[in-house]
């Protein structure tokens, strides 16, 4: 039975040693000393381990003093059951699985081991561990028991469980920062191990080459110089550098690592960590570059402030002056520190203009409108009209949190304008009060003033005739002309001038002088065109009149000083020489010959007053109103009665087509045709003449002709034989030389020409005249 | 002076004058200052053009030319007068009742001798007009 026991114990010290030698030790003893009670007694008592035996029914037989004190609170523990022994100690469960372990090593002699069996202790509350064997032994009574070897192992399983929470609990934190983890070798020169974390390349094996590997060549100095000093100190490393990151950009880290030292104070090796700050790095650099900024946007903002000549100000809500710019600093005369802080009215302001910008902040203020006013104030400027503006300053909660402000001097400016209002008017009645049309145009032509005049003229109103609208006021004759005349200045900037007819709203034509001249832009461009039409109906018909009468003058004068003169100086010479003769007693035989001459003068005279007469009548309007009168009527009266006599004594034929029906008076017409029929008649051919009259219309005129088969008349003078006492011909053919002019007059006066038309080497001429076509009538070809 | 060929030669003097009155007093007025002349007349322009032109035309003294004639005018005359050689040493004298200031400027750039005006009354034509023919005639003596 030892043997067996031995065996047991013999293998089960195998597998503790520390344990089971002592247990094999006891076991070895008690065999070799057999049964020396006080040694075994001794062995038992005196084991540091705890040692029990129950017997076959589980009663504790023996309890050595070790196991003792670890059942403090079980009294007379020998010979009490051990099934309530174990309840006391173990809850339920535990003490069930103890006794089924006690049990089967009773039932089987076999031994069991339980290297670690934990518990919380109830009786003693406490979580405890033990390693525990039991053996089933021989009882003296016969029967087998059950020896129990205990110790208590709480304290290494305790302190081996705490090393391993502890290491848990490292490798969690390093598993769990974010921060890389790295271990130096005491001088650094060996990098140990890198744990990279993403942010730089791992290290897993020693090595040499970190400094090039991690480090920015800029920054190697001095992470070289921080760990001289912490090598030398045996202090904590800290440094924030540069390093490489795992995509090779770089990247800022802030360093830190601290010595392991062996016991005798040696540096053994450094271990650190290191955290990505790249992140708070750039946004610092983006700060610092933001604030350089705004320091820059500052100095700019301050330049402009100082250099401006407007008034730039700031008040806080409480309608303080919290900045002023050079300029209103200057304008007030005051410095920064005399006048930031104050309100208007402690800055003089006079009560009703401080009061106004008071309500005026407060109103920028509660709408978070801007403000816009002009106001005069006497600065050291003098007194001056401002313009000012006072605009909200939001703050970040878009409440307001200062009120700005910008105030420019407008005087010169209002003045300015004032003047040029004051002008415009001055010009704008200028143009309405005048008697003339004026209109002004832009660049392109288009007309954008009309006065009134035009809209009283032509009864239209302004829409009617605006930009190119008073084209329909324009004579249909004139008006291509005109738009093309206009045209061409407007290309040319030329001063535009034309004289066209303008229509009346009673449907008259009226004659205007229209004129235009381009008012230049600073630049040279044209800015404008201003223009006039100036009323010249009269002035045209008076100016006329006045031509003709002023001929009429030079041609009387004329007539006065030769062509009366002439006769004149015979009567007076002939007198004269009569009488001369008589003294001397010669007027016999000359006599008859002088008083000839002076007839003849005489003659002559009166011819020339009848002729100027008819001349002047021809040119007169005389009282009566004009009258439709029949050429062919005319025709019978000269050719019947005024010229019968001559016509009958050169047997001429005279003869006429159908004549028109014209405006005027008959005497007038009379006169032209007996003249024009009468000159055929005088300066005849051989052959007896021949005298025709035709009419042809010719548009809105007619045009009348006498023919005749006379001498002609060279081109030379087919001109100068119209003016008066102009004759081709010598005394052998009578006349005064009035006759074409008082035709031409008559033709004139109605609004027609005369002209002559005689081929050169060849007999006859045609006298031409034109008359206007009564208006409403064609009786002609009726 | 006795070797010139005109002198005892009776002046001949061509007057183109229209009126037959004023032909009349011309001639008084040559008697009135005792000149003894040969006068040739022509009525109009066209007939002392006509004449003038001819190669058998006779140089005169003096060519009188009335201004206002019939069919060419007195200028016209005178172009034709400036035209010939054989005439251009031959003095002109305007006789003309025309006192007009275009006249007078007319006559003046055409360098004639003289441009004598009719005087209104009898006394003065005969002793002015014959006064200048008498002038003309005996300068042209002294310039042959």
């Amino acid at each position: 039975m030892n043997e067996e026991l031995s065996r047991h114990v013999a293998e089960l010290g195998e597998s503790r040693r520390n344990a089971l030698k002592l247990m094999q030790d006891a076991m070895q003893a008690e065999k070799t000393l057999s049964l020396r009670t006080a040694q075994y007694e001794t062995l038992l008592n005196r084991a540091p381990l705890g040692v029990y035996l129950v017997d076959a029914d589980f009663r504790l037989r023996e309890v050595n003093p070790t196991a003792l004190t670890y059942f403090p609170s079980i009294p007379g523990l020998i010979g009490r059951d051990l099934d309530e022994v174990m309840r006391t100690a173990w809850p339920g469960t535990v003490a069930d699985e103890i006794l089924r372990v006690f049990r089967h090593t009773l039932e089987t002699g076999e031994s069991q081991v339980i290297p670690e069996h934990i518990g919380v202790r109830l009786d003693l509350g406490v979580k405890e561990y033990y390693e525990w064997r039991v053996d089933r032994i021989p009882l003296p009574d016969g029967r087998n028991g059950v020896v129990c070897y205990f110790r208590d192992i709480s304290a290494p399983v305790l302190a081996r469980e705490e090393i391993a929470r502890s290491a848990e609990r490292f490798r969690a934190f390093v598993t769990a920062t974010s921060d890389v983890i790295y271990r130096m070798s005491p001088d650094w020169s060996e990098m140990r191990h890198l744990q990279g974390q993403t942010f730089i390349v791992d290290t897993k094996e020693p090595s040499r080459g970190w400094l090039e590997k991690y480090i920015h060549p800029e920054d190697k100095p001095l992470v070289l110089s921080a760990i001289h000093a912490a090598i030398q100190t045996k202090a904590t490393f800290e440094l924030e550098h540069r390093v490489i990151q795992v995509d090779g950009s770089l990247g800022w880290t802030f360093s830190r690592a601290v010595p392991l030292l062996d016991p005798q104070g040696e540096l053994t090796e450094w271990f650190g960590t290191a955290r990505d700050v790249t992140q708070r790095k750039l946004a610092e650099e983006a700060l610092a570059r933001m604030t350089a900024h705004s320091e820059q946007l500052r100095r700019l903002y301050h330049a402009i402030l100082a250099t401006t000549l407007d008034l730039v100000y700031v008040f806080d809500l409480e309608h303080r002056f919290t900045y002023a710019n050079k300029a209103l600093l200057a304008m007030w005369g005051k410095t920064a520190e005399e006048a930031i802080g104050k309100t208007c009215l402690e800055l003089g302001y006079e009560p009703w203009h401080a009061a106004m910008h008071d309500r005026e902040i407060e109103q920028v203020i509660a709408t978070k409108q801007p403000v816009r006013g002009d106001v005069p104030f006497t600065g050291t400027q003098g007194r001056r009209i401002y313009d000012y503006i006072f605009f909200p300053v939001l703050g970040e909660n878009g409440e307001v949190e200062a009120v700005a402000g910008t105030t420019r001097d407008v005087t010169d400016r209002r003045l300015a304008e004032e003047q040029i209002r004051e002008s415009e008017e001055r010009l704008r009645f200028m143009a309405e009060s005048m008697p003339q049309k004026i209109f002004t145009a832009k660049p392109s032509g288009d007309i954008d003033y009309f006065n009134r005049q035009w809209m009283d003229f032509s009864g239209l109103s302004f829409e009617q005739i605006s930009e190119w609208g008073w084209t329909r006021m324009v004579h249909p004759a004139d008006l291509e002309e005109h738009v093309r005349v206009w045209r061409q200045s407007l290309q040319t900037g030329e001063p535009f001038q034309f004289t066209h007819r303008l229509r009346r709203a009673d449907g008259v034509y009226r004659w205007h002088l229209a004129r235009a001249h381009a008012m230049r832009a600073p630049g040279g461009g044209i800015a404008m065109w201003i223009g006039s039409n100036t009323d010249i109906h009269d002035q045209k018909d008076t100016e006329a009149d006045l031509r003709r009468a002023n001929e009429d003058l030079n041609q009387f004068a004329f007539a006065a000083s030769h062509d009366l003169q002439e006769p004149l100086r015979m009567i007076t010479s002939y007198s004269q020489l009569l009488i001369k003769d008589s003294r001397e007693g010669q007027l016999a035989s000359d006599a008859g010959l002088y008083t000839g001459y002076i007839v003849e003068g005489t003659r002559r005279i009166r011819e020339l007053l009848a002729d100027l007469l008819s001349y002047t009548a021809a040119g007169a309007d005389g009282q009566l109103a004009p009258e439709n009168v029949a050429l062919n009527e005319v025709f019978e009266v000269v050719v019947t009665q005024n010229l019968y006599a001559s016509i009958a004594e050169s047997g001429a034929t005279v003869t006429r087509d159908d004549l028109p029906t014209v405006c005027g008076h008959t005497a007038h017409f009379v006169q032209l045709l007996q003249n024009l029929i009468g000159n055929a008649l005088k300066y005849r051919a051989e052959q007896a003449p021949r005298i025709h009259v035709t009419a042809v219309r010719r548009h809105d005129e007619w045009c009348i002709a006498v023919s005749d088969n006379g001498i002609g008349i060279e081109p030379e003078y087919h001109e100068r034989i119209f003016g008066v006492f102009k004759r081709l011909h010598g005394r052998n053919i009578p006349g005064t030389g009035i006759g074409l002019a008082i035709c031409q007059r008559v033709v004139e006066r109605y609004g027609g020409r005369i002209w002559v038309e005689s081929e050169p080497g060849r007999a006859g001429a045609t006298f031409y005249f034109t008359l206007p076509v009564l208006e409403n009538a064609s009786n002609h070809e009726q | 002076m006795s070797n010139d060929p005109s002198v005892g030669r009776i002046p001949r003097i061509v007057l183109v004058e229209d009126n037959p009155a004023d032909v009349l007093l011309l001639e008084k007025a040559l008697r009135h200052h005792h000149i003894v002349h040969e006068l040739s007349c022509y009525e109009d322009g066209e007939q002392a053009i006509a004449a003038m032109s001819k190669q058998d035309f006779a140089i005169p003294d003096l060519i009188i030319l009335d201004l206002n004639l019939p069919k060419q005018e007195g200028f016209a005359v005178l172009r034709v007068i400036r035209s010939r050689p054989a005439l251009v040493s031959v003095p002109v004298a305007i006789l003309t009742s025309s006192n007009a200031v275009r006249d007078r400027h007319r006559v003046e750039l055409q360098k004639i001798e003289r441009y004598i005006h009719k005087p209104p009354g009898l006394e003065e034509f005969l002793e002015q007009v014959g006064q200048a023919v008498k002038d003309l005639l005996g300068g042209a003596k002294q310039v042959s």
